[in-house]
């Protein structure tokens, strides 16, 4: 290959191209940029853009030869109608909660992972909490599914121990569903959180311990600020995903629980004029998805520089 | 040795490399102002100065990754003002050597056979021949990560020599290694330098490893060349205040010119009653001395004797000693002379005075440089290398 | 936090357990023998693991979503490959701002991205299908294969393309000998990664897919109608054939990432 190349620079037309590409930088840049930005432009941005004018529309899809008029009243449909705003505010509600729960559950993993576990497992202990996620979502709503029915493994073995002597309804109900997401969005709070800690210096600690610092007094000095990045990236990207479900709540939750994702799937479903309304719904489930994320960022995240400076 | 590059015809007296009058100019930060240097072939030249002079980039001028905006750049004789870096016959021996971490030492070294078209077999008996000359026969086959950091410096030097380059351009490469390891590997290209006949331009902010290892020395400052002389003659007959002041330790005063002619005579701005009598020959500036006009006089610690002078009109001054220190074979004695003047002074410790006495210091005239005109002005420290 | 550790411990081998409880209850069930899916399992039959295997929907779905993982898998290379090139060049505020467009599908709801290429794609008069839902996963991968190479390129030091052009590389050769070969392990990686993703994704498939069914889409719809212990039978194989990709994939960009 190389050989062929280095016998290619007698060639004219080889030695001219090559040589207008390491003459100019902006060539250089032209090749290489023309993929990215072309990429960019089609997938990233015009659908989006395409989306908001859609949701301005009077009607969508057009017969030919017809035109529709701008309008808002999709945006104003969202807030006249309870049932859709109900949507929006469980989704959330719930979305926040199971952010919190998730930290929760994950924060001493991830220290374990990053403190405490032996330092020459510490790769086959990530590999081995790692490996489950590789799985639909889909196969993992099913195997909680089998957990959690009243006929499921964690009913039989409760009856078995003797706890209780009828099934506990746990399936299709928000606790069902909280459990599945919290499963399936651990990971995207675990990597960020194990990163942000791994960086963590041992030595503060023990120097914090040196001047009389109790555990818990060192967690919430030392270890949570210098943590802060990654539990602001960790509770982004599960706050992000938990918003957008769709599949998960229809298996796993309950039958009055639907959330807004799903109400999104449902709107564009429906024949008729229905695209500009779901157009409309999605743009401000990015929006208010994006704002309470940047809000969230913006107060945990400032508040630790503010503590840095002093 | 004689690396001829595209079969160009050159005498002995081509320059290896040539740079005329080059600028370079990086936003509206001047890099390289109207900078010319002609470096003779089989020359170990060093582009010494303070970090943010200019000396990288004249080097990656040379190889091609800065492309000047005024002047001309021959190499080897030819014009390559405007070659692209793959087309010029010199090799680069960067900081961090750079070594190709998925290729074994040997693919590294040959890399620049290869791309020149060799055969196999010619590719293989240079390698072979280059890890003889850096003196690690064996370790042809290893990944660089398995090598120690004076290995891999060795390793960047044969691979740079291997397409037999006209001349090799080293950007610091003894920066990354300790302090023992770096005066080994001084010795080592030298030794390699003299041995290959090769032209070397070396970049280092490091004056003792510029004045050690060079024969011409180049001192940089904000993107010009302050001076360029043989080590001894930087040493001895700085040409501005700054090479003075950056090249080894230097006692500086500043002084008025009353006379001119073949002798000169001059006096401390700070003792105006001192009057010194020179030789027209102590004068190292470019320019000459003025009557009524400023110099700077240079006088290297060792050059400034305690005791009376050996005869009337040398240069003379009494000053109290206010701190000795002591270095093992020699003593820094630190002196207030008149006028608040600030001297050091080095001395053998047998025979130097205790803080406190008052001592007479001479210097002889042909240890003495005398500074003229602009050069003569102070200099702002120079500036900490960054890295 | 010596006196702590035993908790800690203790939490994180149940989470472990939390985690491959469930997935261990699922391979269980694809042993039961009886038509329903319930516990305990008395009687154990490997003929629903038999079943799965020789099931005909299965089979075209899994097809499909091989399908779809290799096509979507090259085009997100293609395109992931010039664009982590592109970024790496920029710096300061115009790379965050480069980055940030670049990364944005990863970050909108999955619902609302789907949608939004849906509509998008029939405007362009693609039809929902199965290369539709190729172009859809590689718009959902492309993102981590850009952010995978620029960590990887971010470590190659800039000297090294100085020194093979140096050397008499042009910059067809410096790209082929030193810049491809030092990306390779994350290479190698984002592939897998991107493989693994497209098999796994739900939301596209089942937005931008016709008639053409992935393997997920194709569970979802036999699980809205009911369950049997079929389901979990194909569930665990595929869950066993992705974990030992998944394992791989991380493993390989782990212990290649280290060395540089």
């Amino acid at each position: 290959m190389t050989r062929l190349l280095v016998r290619a620079r007698r060639l004219a037309v080889y030695r001219t191209a090559i040589d207008a590409l390491s003459a100019s930088p902006w060539l250089r840049a032209l090749v290489v940029a023309v993929v990215p930005v072309l990429w960019v432009l089609v997938t990233n941005l015009a659908p989006l853009v395409q989306m908001v004018a859609i949701s301005l529309l009077d009607r969508y899809p057009l017969p030919p030869g017809e035109t529709a008029a701008w309008t808002t009243r999709h945006y104003r449909a969202f807030v006249e109608r309870p049932l859709y705003l109900n949507a929006f505010t469980r989704s959330f509600v719930f979305a926040t909660l199971v952010t919190a729960l998730t930290l929760a559950v994950m924060f001493p993993v991830a220290y374990y992972l990053s403190k405490a576990a032996p330092r020459s497992w510490r790769v086959r202990l990530i590999l081995l909490v790692v490996a489950p996620f590789w799985t639909s979502e889909i196969i993992r709503s099913f195997a909680w599914i089998l957990m959690l029915a009243n006929r499921g493994a964690v009913n039989s073995a409760l009856m078995w121990l003797g706890l209780s002597d009828a099934p506990v309804e746990m399936l299709y109900s928000r606790f069902s569903l909280a459990v599945g997401v919290i499963y399936l969005s651990s990971l995207y709070m675990l990597l960020p959180l194990y990163a942000a800690l791994e960086k963590i210096d041992d030595r503060l600690l023990e120097a914090a311990a040196d001047l009389g610092a109790r555990p818990l007094t060192r967690l919430r000095r030392i270890v949570l600020p210098l943590a802060r990045d990654g539990i602001v990236v960790g509770c982004t990207l599960v706050f992000l995903l938990a918003v957008g479900l769709y599949a998960m709540p229809q298996l796993l939750g309950g039958p009055g629980d639907t959330l807004f994702a799903a109400t999104i799937g449902q709107v564009f479903g429906r024949a008729g004029d229905s695209w500009p309304l779901g157009s409309a719904f999605s743009i401000i489930l990015i929006l208010a998805a994006l704002g309470w994320v940047g809000l969230f960022a913006a107060l945990v995240g400032r508040g630790g520089r503010r503590r840095v400076v002093r | 040795m004689t690396a001829r590059a595209g079969g160009a015809p050159r005498t002995d007296e081509t320059p290896a490399i040539e740079v005329e009058g080059v600028t370079k100019r990086f936003g509206t930060h001047g890099a390289l102002d109207d900078v010319s240097l002609a470096v003779a072939p089989g020359l170990f030249v060093t582009l010494l100065g303070p970090s943010g002079c200019g000396k990288s980039t004249l080097l990656r001028a040379v190889a091609g990754f800065v492309i000047p905006d005024a002047g001309r750049l021959r190499i080897g004789g030819r014009d390559m003002t405007r070659e692209p870096p793959h087309r010029r016959p010199v090799s680069m021996v960067f900081q961090d050597y750079a070594l190709f971490p998925h290729m074994t030492v040997r693919e590294n070294i040959g890399f620049g056979c290869e791309m020149k078209g060799m055969s196999r077999a010619e590719i293989a008996r240079r390698c072979a021949e280059l890890l003889e000359l850096i003196r690690l026969p064996e370790v042809g086959g290893r990944l660089p990560e398995a090598l120690s950091g004076g290995q891999r410096q060795r390793v960047a030097l044969a691979r740079a020599l291997a397409p037999d380059p006209v001349s090799l351009l080293l950007d610091e490469p003894l920066g990354a290694l300790d302090l023992k390891l770096r005066l080994e590997m001084q010795q080592e290209l030298k030794a390699i330098q003299r041995r290959t006949g090769k032209t070397f331009v070396f970049v280092t902010h490091d004056q003792d490893e510029a004045l050690s290892m060079s024969d011409r020395v180049a001192v940089m400052r904000a993107g010009r060349i302050e001076q360029i002389d043989a080590p001894e003659r930087l040493y001895a007959r700085p040409a501005t205040a700054f090479v003075a002041g950056f090249v080894g330790a230097a006692n500086m005063i500043a002084m008025q010119v009353e006379e001119t002619g073949a002798q000169l005579a001059c006096s401390p701005v700070a003792a105006p009653g001192l009057r010194w009598v020179l030789p027209a020959a102590a004068v190292s500036s470019a320019e000459a001395p003025r009557r009524g006009g400023a110099a700077l006089m240079v006088v290297r610690p060792e050059a400034l004797r305690v005791g009376p002078p050996p005869a009337e009109g040398f240069p003379s001054i009494e000053a109290e000693v206010v701190e000795r220190t002591f270095f093992g074979g020699r003593v820094h004695l630190r002196l207030r002379g008149p006028g608040g003047m600030t001297l050091v002074a080095e001395a053998r410790p047998q025979d130097s005075p205790a803080p406190g006495e008052v001592v007479t210091c001479h210097a002889l005239p042909d240890e003495i440089a005398l500074i003229a005109g602009d050069a003569a002005a102070p200099v702002p420290p120079p500036a900490r290398p960054q890295t | 936090m010596s006196a702590r550790s035993p908790l800690l411990t203790l939490w994180f081998w149940l989470f472990v357990a939390f985690l491959f409880a469930p997935l261990a209850v699922m391979a269980a069930m694809g042993f039961r023998d009886s038509g329903f899916v319930a516990f305990p399992i008395q009687k154990w039959t490997t003929r629903w693991y038999a079943d799965a295997l020789a099931d005909r929907d299965y089979r075209v779905a899994l097809w499909v979503s091989v399908q779809v993982a290799v096509w979507s898998t090259l085009l997100s290379m293609a395109v992931g490959v010039p664009t982590a090139f592109a970024v790496a060049r920029l710096r300061g505020v115009v790379r965050a701002a480069a980055v940030a467009v670049v990364v944005l599908p990863a970050f909108l709801p999955i619902v609302v991205s789907a949608i939004a290429l849906r509509m998008f794609l029939g405007r362009l008069g693609m039809e929902p299908g199965l290369s539709a839902i190729a172009f859809g996963h590689a718009v959902g991968s492309v993102p981590f294969v850009v952010v995978m190479l620029l960590t990887r390129l971010n470590a190659m030091s800039p000297s090294l393309a100085e020194a093979a052009r140096n050397l008499g590389a042009d910059e067809a050769i410096v790209l082929s000998r030193i810049v491809l070969p030092f990306l390779s392990p994350a290479l190698f990686g984002a592939f897998l990664f991107c493989i693994l993703l497209s098999f796994e994704d739900f939301m596209r498939s089942f937005f931008l897919g016709g008639f053409d069914q992935t393997f997920p889409v194709l569970l979802f719809a036999r699980l809205r109608f009911g369950f049997n212990p079929g389901l979990a039978a194909i569930s665990a194989v595929v869950l066993a054939a992705t974990m030992l990709l998944g394992l791989h994939a991380e493993r390989f960009l782990r212990r290649r990432g280290i060395d540089r």
